[in-house]
């Protein structure tokens, strides 16, 4: 009898004993445990037999913008859209495809599915990333080192090759839609000015106004009650290049004169009239430009396109005034320039459309742009309406073509810079290397894997072994339920005794 | 009254009791008690004396734009961490710095992509108040960004004289790229300016040409070739805003292209060449720490030797 002491330590030794105990018995179930690591080993070498080794190579593609003009707030953020540009690229079919049949690559797949399954094999070995800092990354993984390299040098040119030609099209694209634009612009122009010309040319006293509508208009309203004595003396002057203009305005009931009029003004009239125009319009710009410094900065475009008309006054009013110092312009010489001009817009009546002539000749008729019928010359509200109408489309019309303008230098810009490849420079910085190793994981750890698992299936099962076996090997396997009367020693130990 | 389970739990001083009674357990094995702390003071000083130092100095510098119109000099890289990390420190470079001072020997010599991947582990490479990020606005201050580099070494002389010259390649290539780029830039500037003067040229002489012939036709001059005259001659001032836009921006990047030839464009300032504390005090570290345990340790490991102590049988 073995009563328990009542001062023993603790239950941790008698624990650890049972645990022993169980470990021993466990390692009676040796052979399974043996079984289950062989069948392990024959697993792993069959794995290794039938697992190929893959290689991996990888390249670093650095996109620098260059310097540029500016950002352009339309674009949206430039480093996403390459990204994603560069991977539908590099993912394109197309692309692909090329890189299949010049490395041929998967050649089972290709026989048995087709190029397309190819295809989508190959994008399942390729790894695109955008690490950030305008680099990209690129990798491909082969069944040789030879052919990992090989293949990602390859699919590296041929996302540069291929988004070099892009931004070139996309670039020659925006560059000829804007300059078809520019044709379409111009011309809208030129309508605009021959109508507000012709309307000039028959209310001449329109012509001198620099004041803003509304006053311009006030003004006019004041001598409204004399509207044919107020356009009388400024019947003669015209617009600079409808010669005619007036004359035929005056003739409008009748036919258009073919020569020389007594009552048309001399050439010097006409610089004068025209350097009038030109002071008018630079006090017009130069109060527009006042009025809108006082609410913006100076990097308003509003503010910007005041100055540019300013500019643009400034160089008219000089040009008319070296006008007048020259004396009479030479196209034509001052007597032939009316014959000469009214023969050529009743040319071009046919060739361009309605020309100056034409409209003031039909200035009773209807508009030439909005068809409407054209205001009597007597009626100063509907006179007004129409001056507003045009010298607005007139403004709307130059805005749009400044505007065009400036895109189309931008893409002209571009257009160049792509062409020449000195825009967006994509390079490589870091070519596609030979990889010295497989892909993880190699074979020591794939074998240390399946050593670790067998073992843990081997422990595992020697455990099981031992928790269903139900024998008697110890003093211990008893004496949890039943006292223990006698122990029986091993043979061994008897031996011994 | 009633009582819970929790009244029938023995208190905290049992516990104590229990302690003190394995120590003194494994108090009285000594020769287990002595071979144990023999064992682990030897893993202790094992400890102290063969683990080694880890040197991370650092090389920073503080990268500001060129004081000029943003838009005439190379912009700076928002993601200049990412950019150093994979555009600068790439595989050619670092495998110079390699051979050079000999780093990770054996795996270099087995296998060198191996090496530059453990060497580029031991590259650290942050950015820190990075002002790139966000827009200049015109006439704003120069942005700047600080650039942090260190590499990790035991041996201090050798992270020093590494991470030194990593900070020295990533000034060096960045200049070298900012010189490429202004130079594209201002090269290409000037070839659209001069094809701009070409145009305008041609323009005039097209325009001088037709007058000309207009003159002498006088009269019988046709029209239509009057108006394409009218045409032409509105066209100048529109390629003569272009020439000067051209022009204005080829002087601004010839400006900036020069700027960066001579250095002084984007500025790199050297704020922290590398250097390592004085006294990095690891060793005392290790030493304090040391004690530390083997005090904590030693108590610890004679209530294991008691716990496993054989129950004492007594006969009775």
């Amino acid at each position: 009898v073995t009563p328990r002491s009542a001062d023993a330590p603790d239950e941790t030794h008698e624990q650890l004993l049972r645990a022993a105990a169980f470990l021993r018995r466990a390692l009676r179930s040796w052979r399974s445990a043996l079984c289950v690591v062989l069948l392990g080993a024959a697993a792993c070498a069959a794995f290794l037999f039938v697992r190929q080794p893959t290689f991996r190579s990888e390249t670093v593609i650095l996109y620098s913008a260059g310097v540029r003009p500016g950002d352009d707030p339309d674009r949206p953020d430039a480093a996403r859209s390459v990204s994603f540009r560069l991977k539908e690229i590099l993912m394109s079919r197309a692309s692909l495809d090329v890189v299949v049949r010049e490395f041929n690559l998967y050649p089972e797949i290709r026989r048995t599915r087709g190029p397309v399954e190819a295809v989508e094999e190959l994008k399942k070995h390729i790894e695109f990333r955008a690490p950030g800092g305008d680099t990209f990354s690129l990798a491909f993984t082969g069944a040789s080192p030879w052919e990992a390299r090989a293949v990602t040098t390859r699919l590296a040119e041929v996302v540069i090759g291929q988004d070099s030609d892009l931004r070139r099209k996309q670039a020659i694209l925006v560059r000829d839609f804007l300059e078809t634009e520019k044709h379409a612009t111009e011309s809208a122009l030129r309508d605009a000015e021959i109508a507000l010309a012709s309307f000039m040319g028959e209310h001449p006293r329109f012509a001198l106004d620099a004041t803003p509508l509304v006053t311009g208009a006030a003004i006019r309203a004041t001598f409204g009650e004399d509207v044919g004595a107020a356009e009388a003396p400024l019947a003669a002057p015209r617009p600079r290049w409808f010669p005619t203009a007036p004359r035929a305005s005056a003739a409008a009931a009748g036919s258009v004169s073919t020569g020389a009029s007594g009552s048309a003004p001399g050439d010097t009239r006409d610089a004068a009239v025209e350097e009038a125009r030109a002071k008018a319009a630079l006090a017009a710009a130069r109060a527009n430009l006042a009025d809108l410094a006082g609410r913006f900065t100076a990097a308003h475009p509003d503010v910007r396109a005041a100055q540019a008309e300013v500019e643009r006054a400034t160089n008219r009013l000089t040009a008319a005034t070296a006008a007048m110092m020259e004396g009479p312009p030479a196209i034509g010489g001052p007597g032939t320039a009316p014959p000469l001009a009214a023969t050529a817009l009743s040319h071009s009546a046919a060739t361009f459309g309605p020309s100056p002539a034409a409209l003031v000749v039909g200035a009773a008729a209807s508009h030439p742009r909005t068809g409407r019928p054209r205001a009597p010359a007597n009626d100063i509200v509907a006179l007004e309406t129409e001056w507003v109408m045009l010298t607005r489309e007139a403004t709307k019309t130059r805005q749009h073509q400044d505007q065009v303008d400036a895109a189309l230098f931008k893409a002209n810009s571009a257009a160049d810079s792509e062409q020449g490849n000195q825009g967006v420079d994509v390079t490589t910085v870091d070519p596609a290397f030979l990889p010295q190793t497989a892909v993880p994981p190699g074979r020591t750890v794939v074998v240390a894997i399946f050593a670790g698992v067998s073992l843990l299936l081997a422990g595992a099962s020697a455990a099981f072994q031992a928790l269903l076996n139900d024998r008697i090997y110890a003093e211990r396997d008893v004496s949890p339920w039943a006292p223990v009367l006698v122990v029986i020693p091993r043979r061994t130990r008897v031996a011994r005794a | 009254m009633t009582r819970t389970w929790f009244d029938d739990e023995p208190p905290l001083t049992t516990a104590v009791a229990q302690a003190g009674r394995l120590l003194l357990a494994g108090l009285r094995r000594k020769s287990a008690f002595f071979l144990v702390g023999a064992l682990y003071t030897a893993a202790l000083a094992a400890g102290v004396l063969w683990t080694k130092s880890s040197y991370v100095p650092e090389y920073v510098l503080r990268v500001v734009e060129a004081d000029r119109d943003p838009t005439g000099v190379p912009r700076p890289r928002r993601q200049l961490a990412e950019y150093v990390r994979k555009a600068v420190f790439t595989s050619e470079p670092l495998l110079d710095v390699i051979r050079r001072h000999d780093l990770y020997p054996g795996l270099a010599r087995k296998n060198p992509r191996a090496a530059l991947e453990s060497f580029r582990d031991d590259i650290d490479v942050d950015v820190r108040q990075n002002y790139f990020v966000e827009e200049r606005p015109v006439g704003a201050a120069p942005r700047s960004a600080l650039l942090f580099v260190s590499y990790h070494n035991a041996d201090p002389r050798l992270a020093v004289t590494v991470t030194h010259e990593l900070g020295e390649l990533v000034v060096t290539r960045e200049r070298a790229t900012l010189r490429k780029e202004a130079t594209q830039a201002a090269d290409l500037a000037k070839e659209q300016a001069g094809e701009a003067r070409q145009a305008l040229a041609l323009r005039r002489s097209t325009v001088a040409a037709m007058r000309v012939e207009l003159d002498r036709e006088g009269a019988a001059a046709q029209p239509e070739r009057r108006l394409v005259y009218i045409g032409l001659l509105g066209s100048i001032p529109a390629l003569e805003l272009e020439q000067d836009e051209r022009e204005r921006r080829e002087a601004s990047l010839a400006l900036g292209a020069a700027f960066e030839q001579r250095g002084v464009g984007t500025v790199f300032e050297v704020v922290n060449d590398a250097l390592l504390p004085a006294d990095p005090g690891t060793m005392r570290e290790r030493t304090v720490l040391a004690g530390t345990a083997f005090a904590f340790g030693l108590p610890l490991l004679a209530m294991t030797v008691g716990a496993f102590a054989p129950k004492r049988r007594a006969l009775t």
